[in-house]
């Protein structure tokens, strides 16, 4: 592969095992969040690191914080896919697995789009499908709050999909945009799993860790973890501090996540989803401005501004599963394999599957 | 062919050789009104397919929204289309268009009249492309961020930004469509645009002089661009209550005398709906000033007078091959040279 790297990966790769090196050298590497609003989009910067890191492709969440309009939704992906364009040379906007493929076969890091939150949507089930031609392969619903589609995860109450909810799950489900259950509230983001088991599409939890190693709200519980991987979906472990817990974000707090998630499920239904942003000043500010999304994490201590996972610690977690002994076809899985059936199975057009009935 | 919705108008006797080259000729009618109220699936659609069209232009948005309602039609309509893929295909080539005809569905591409839904980012030329939008005019008869319409009160040329819009429009590689556009601006829109450019839906002043319609130069001045005409079936702009086919033959020849039959083409304009445009019109003033003779009210061409016009051209001793043009030909022509 060789791509260069630069000094913090060489730094990492002087310390791994020289088969975690080998295998994350050679395999397809896939990270299936990064927060890409206005406030978080560096594509000269941030994207650059994370290719350099050993990353091929990458799924930006292109949305404002909190939730955008329709409008705002529609303006911004014209930005990103205009940004895009203009460095062709480097990077590709991608709708398949196939693309996906060409895209690092030519040395290019990949790119896939999603939305957290179903605010885009307006309301209009409808414009599922316009986001999908726009370039969305990943959504969920409810983003921490309650809306018109879901409960959130941080909610006071956690309740099933609305019945508007439903159409649009159903809606993705027809025109292939996987269903993310991240940020999305218990017992709402296992009616998206029964949902997707009934068409036969896997289900995901993009970027989310394991409640059974810490219970913040943002992890999830193991029967979420199973619902997931009954569907052949995946779970992709999460870099954020909080979550770990762990101030640092520190790689083996991150293994313990996935090494939990895999013994549940098994390695094939584990990915990664780390959700790196640099500006994590940003990212706080707006936690605490905005309580109702993000109340306290468990056990009454203040909160403290945690750090976020690096790119180059998804070399330090292909370390992690080389001298924990995991088989060399598990950390492919984890590292993009995964993400890559998952995707397939999820994106494949299948316009015979329902039409928008009432939910 | 009487229907129901035909106004009480005397039909023009069409052959069978008229009958037979509308059928098998590649039909692009270039303007179909199809915003909120008038998006009707079922019926409409299928009766331009029976008339013989292939190719249909739909306004998926004209001036009375913004960004967010100009989405939100288009992913209806995207969805209207999707539920009826046995018979509509949505287009976005050349190709993709000869490839319905071949498949014996009615194929459709979108047109937006306005440039308001930009909503001042040139980015979204792109996206509205990538949705399906294959024209776009640059102002509806009053002024907007671009320039001025065609029944504004002061005739001025592009700002700065419409500028820069046609060229992103260049770049990305959508019709520039002069139609409800001030004279001013379309005369120095076909000076700047290095390509083609089109008047989708206009008849010619020299005929009946409304504002509506476009002067013989800007009418030379599109086909000097490599561009083309759609006619219009508007009783209004055609100075005929009935709209017959015979008063649309006159405009359509009047433009084929002054620059040959490879610079014009359809675009009817046909609304079901006419009292509910009248209303329109009548509620938006500013844009719709009084006409020279006032027809507010008057008919709106048929689909079934495609054939009606196809003999009007052969019996005015038109070739075959120049008929087939101005049916469909030439939008196809240009659909090959600028989309991309």
């Amino acid at each position: 592969m060789a791509r260069g790297g630069g000094e913090r990966y060489e730094r990492v790769r002087q310390k791994a095992d020289p088969r975690a090196v080998a295998i994350q050298e050679d395999a397809l590497v896939w990270d299936m969040t990064m927060p890409f609003s206005q406030f978080y989009a560096e594509y000269d910067l941030t994207l650059p690191r994370f290719h350099a890191a050993g990353v091929d492709v990458i799924s930006l969440t292109i949305q404002n914080m909190p939730g955008a309009d329709l409008r705002t939704a529609t303006l911004y992906i014209g930005r990103v896919r205009a940004e895009i364009a203009r460095r062709a040379d480097r990077m590709l906007l991608c709708g398949t697995v196939a693309d996906i493929l060409a895209a690092k076969a030519s040395g290019r890091l990949a790119l896939i789009l999603n939305h957290q939150d179903g605010s885009p949507l307006g309301g209009m089930p409808e414009m599922v499908a316009l986001f999908h031609a726009l370039g969305i392969r990943a959504a969920l619903p409810a983003y921490n709050r309650k809306n018109d589609l879901a409960d959130g995860c941080a909610e006071r109450t956690d309740e099933g999909l609305t019945r508007l909810g439903r159409r649009v799950v159903r809606e993705m489900l027809r025109v292939g945009v996987l269903v993310d259950g991240t940020h999305v509230g218990r017992r709402s983001s296992l009616d998206m799993a029964e949902l997707c088991a009934e068409a036969g599409r896997p289900f995901a939890f993009t970027h989310c860790n394991a409640h059974a190693v810490h219970p913040h709200y943002r992890n999830i519980t193991d029967a979420q973890i199973r619902a997931c991987a009954a569907t052949g979906g995946a779970v992709g472990v999460n870099g954020l501090g909080e979550f770990l817990p762990d101030v640092a974000a520190g790689t083996e707090a991150i293994f313990r996540h996935l090494d939990h998630i895999a013994e549940v499920a098994g390695p094939a239904h584990a990915g990664i989803g780390l959700d790196y942003l640099r500006d994590t000043r940003h990212f706080w500010d707006n936690v605490r401005a905005t309580a109702a999304a993000w109340p306290d994490p468990p056990g009454g201590a203040a909160r403290v501004d945690t750090a976020f996972a690096q790119p180059e610690q998804v070399l330090e977690l292909t370390d992690a599963m080389v001298r924990h002994g995991w088989a060399e076809a598990d950390i492919r899985g984890v590292l993009g394999l995964n993400w890559s059936r998952v995707a397939e199975a999820a994106w494949s057009p299948r316009p015979g599957i329902g039409t928008l009935g009432d939910g | 062919m009487a229907h129901r919705d035909d106004p009480d108008r005397p039909a023009v006797a069409v052959s069978e050789a008229a009958r037979g080259l509308a059928r098998h000729a590649l039909v692009w009618d270039n303007t179909l009104p199809w915003g909120p109220g008038y998006a009707d699936a079922d019926e409409t659609l299928p009766r331009f397919h029976r008339a013989g069209v292939d190719l249909i232009s739909l306004t998926v948005m004209g001036p009375e929204a913004g960004l967010d309602g100009t989405v939100r039609q288009i992913a209806r309509v995207r969805a209207q289309i999707a539920a009826r893929s046995d018979r509509l295909v949505l287009c976005g080539s050349a190709a993709e268009v000869e490839a319905a005809k071949a498949a014996g569905k009615l194929g459709v591409v979108f047109n937006l009249q306005e440039t308001n839904m930009l909503e001042g980012s040139l980015e979204m030329v792109q996206v509205y492309y990538d949705l399906g939008v294959r024209h776009m005019l640059l102002a509806y008869n009053a002024r907007n961020h671009v320039g001025d319409g065609c029944a504004e009160r002061t005739d001025g040329g592009l700002s700065r930004w419409g500028l820069r819009v046609l060229e992103e429009m260049g770049r990305v590689g959508l019709w520039i469509d002069g139609t409800h556009t001030g004279y001013r601006t379309t005369m120095e829109a076909m000076e700047v645009v290095p390509g083609p450019f089109i008047f989708s839906h206009c008849n010619a002043h020299a005929v009946y002089p409304h504002y509506r319609n476009i002067r013989d130069d800007q009418i030379k001045a599109c086909a000097a661009s490599g561009g083309a005409i759609g006619v219009n079936g508007l009783g209004e702009f055609l100075d005929d209550d009935l709209a017959r086919s015979e008063t649309i033959f006159r405009h359509l020849d009047h433009m084929v005398q002054l620059v040959g039959p490879r610079h014009v083409g359809l675009g009817l304009d046909y609304v079901k709906d006419a009292a509910r445009f009248w209303a329109w019109v009548r509620d938006n003033a500013h844009m719709w000033p009084p006409s020279p003779n006032d027809r507010t009210g008057s008919a709106f061409a048929q689909p079934e007078q495609v054939a009606e016009l196809t003999e009007l051209m052969l019996r005015a001793g038109y070739a075959d091959g120049d008929v087939r043009a101005i049916l469909g030909g030439n939008w196809l022509r240009l659909a090959r040279e600028v989309w991309r």
